[in-house]
């Protein structure tokens, strides 16, 4: 139930957070619904993020004071935006960096072929 | 662009709040995402009805709810796993406490480590962790009270550790705890409820009732002994010790009547030190007893006239330590003495009354140590006895010295008596 669509919930587990936070870190401040929509048009409708899984995510990262947030009367309902605290920021570009290298080096499992077993002894 | 109604977006909050969202951040948040969803869907042609049930739809099924679920589950994480920790620690705190307290009252070694450590973990980490959950889940006023509740739980806790190790300072600690909770928890606390209270007449009862048991329980514990009791004690303890001194001043009239005459003049003197140099010797044990069991000089120690001084419970095993041991002061040195006094005073009977002066002297022999059980005299008298125990039973000794020496006097003035007929 987290972000379904295309990918199984294996592959998908864990990019979240990073996806959350680099939309965050694009943008000056992003409400739930937008988040979604972003991240559909993104990606064309390969990934998209379900609420169920968004904002438990995002009350935490409140809770662990990597978001602040503004709420906004938006006619005759509220609007809650949230943006990315300057310890938000930082944890954001370090948790991009660690997943590019993480690609990159799935990358490399992935496209290099199996060398065998054995023929480095002896 | 479609914009909702106030009609629509109330009827989706009340469905909100039917689906049990109580948490009020997440019930606008979503209510929101709900209307955006809507909007959209009303934007490319379709009707309220139809878009608000597809929107939801997306949700999957018990998605609110789970949604709901997984968020406090997540904002809640920090706060269980210090619950736990906080369980974990009261467990090990109490049990700690329990071994400690059976392990002293069985007078079992290891009782005091167990004791301390089991308090040191409830008052330095379970109840200041207590705190700091009580905090996160109270706000306002209500903040104020737990802290001076556990604040004065803390000094409590602290100070029994320290009237168990009898360590100095364990009375101003209790009283500053009990004046902390007596002072500022209990009105703040009571204050509180009754502001919170609904019928107020029954929560006024029901603090009434409480502060009228406390005050009983608080009042009634505090004083040990009825004035009857004590008052009796210093009466008995008065006589008890004025019985010796009593008998002394008896002695010295008759053998300062005694002390010029030619023949019998000199066997009183020699009665009359051997009693004091054993008397003496038993104030020296009293003294030294007194000064080990209450941590004071000897000098000091020789003032304390009066038993209310002594604190009882005081370090008693170093009764054991000097009176069994092999030092100047010990029961076998004072049985030697005793011993030697009681050789004495019979060889001071002359030829043919000494088979009568057998057993005249003081009682060194075997003796009942605990209600039926027998055994040596020492061990019955000083082996893991009670120093008002011990006490007492040095001015019996002393008391018998003096009715020894009593006895011996009148048989010499007995035989002045005769020694003057035959001249």
């Amino acid at each position: 139930m987290y972000i379904c669509l295309m990918y199984s919930k294996e592959l998908i587990k864990g990019t979240l957070k990073p996806i959350v936070l680099k939309l965050l870190s694009e943008h000056d401040k992003m409400y739930g619904y937008e988040i979604t929509q972003k991240v559909k048009e993104m990606t064309d409708g390969k990934i998209v993020i379900t609420e169920g899984a968004l904002y438990p995510l995002l009350h935490k990262l409140q809770a662990e004071q990597l978001l602040s947030t503004e709420t906004v009367q938006i006619g005759k309902r509220v609007r809650k935006y949230y943006s990315l605290t300057e310890q938000g920021n930082s944890t954001a570009n370090q948790l991009i960096d660690e997943f590019i290298d993480f690609m990159a080096t799935m990358k490399l499992v992935l496209n290099t072929q199996n060398p065998g077993y054995g023929s480095a002894i002896g | 662009m479609e914009v909702l109604s106030v009609k629509q977006i109330n009827s989706i909050h009340d469905f909100l709040v039917d689906k049990g969202v109580h948490y009020e951040p997440l019930r606008l948040e979503l209510l929101d995402h709900i209307c955006c969803a809507i909007e959209q869907r009303m934007d490319h042609g379709w009707e309220f009805k139809k878009a608000l049930s597809q929107s939801i739809h997306e949700f999957g099924p018990q998605g609110i709810e789970r949604t709901q679920e997984t968020t406090i589950y997540f904002l809640t994480l920090k706060l269980r796993k210090m619950k736990k920790l906080a369980s974990i620690l009261g467990i090990i705190g109490g049990l700690l406490t329990l071994v400690g307290t059976i392990f002293k009252l069985m007078h079992w070694p290891g009782a005091g480590i167990a004791l301390l450590s089991g308090l040191g973990i409830v008052a330095l980490f379970y109840l200041p962790l207590l705190l700091i959950i009580q905090l996160k889940s109270t706000s306002g006023a209500g903040k104020f009270t737990y802290i001076a509740g556990l604040f004065s739980a803390i000094v409590l806790v602290v100070g029994s550790a320290f009237k168990i190790m009898h360590w100095p300072g364990a009375g101003a600690l209790m009283l500053a705890g009990m004046g902390l909770l007596g002072l500022l928890f209990m009105p703040l606390y009571f204050i509180r409820s009754y502001q919170q209270a609904e019928n107020k007449l029954f929560k006024s009862s029901l603090v009434f009732v409480i502060f009228a048991g406390a005050t009983m329980i608080f009042g009634l514990t505090r004083v040990h002994t009825s004035y009857f009791t004590s008052n009796g004690l210093y009466l008995t303890e008065d006589r008890i010790l004025n019985a010796p001194i009593e008998k002394a001043e008896v002695n010295a009239t008759i053998s300062s009547q005694l002390l010029g005459t030619e023949v019998i003049g000199p066997k009183v003197q020699a009665v009359t030190s051997a009693t004091n140099e054993l008397c003496n010797y038993l104030d020296e044990v009293r003294y030294e007893l007194i000064a080990a069991t209450q941590g004071i000089s000897k000098e000091r120690a020789a003032s304390v006239k009066v038993l209310a001084e002594i604190e009882w419970t005081k370090q008693n095993h170093r009764i054991d330590a000097i009176m069994l041991g092999d030092g100047d002061i010990s029961a076998a040195n004072l049985k030697t003495k005793i011993e030697a006094y009681n050789a004495f005073v019979r060889s001071s009977y002359t030829e043919q009354d000494r088979s009568l002066a057998q057993n005249i002297g003081l009682y060194i022999g075997e003796m009942k140590a605990n209600f039926d059980q027998s055994d040596t005299w020492e061990k019955a008298n000083f082996s893991e006895k009670p120093l008002f125990y011990v006490l007492m039973y040095l001015e019996h000794l002393k008391n018998d010295a003096r009715s020894t020496e009593g006895q011996l006097l009148n048989y010499l003035m007995g035989q002045n008596t005769q020694l003057a007929q035959a001249m």
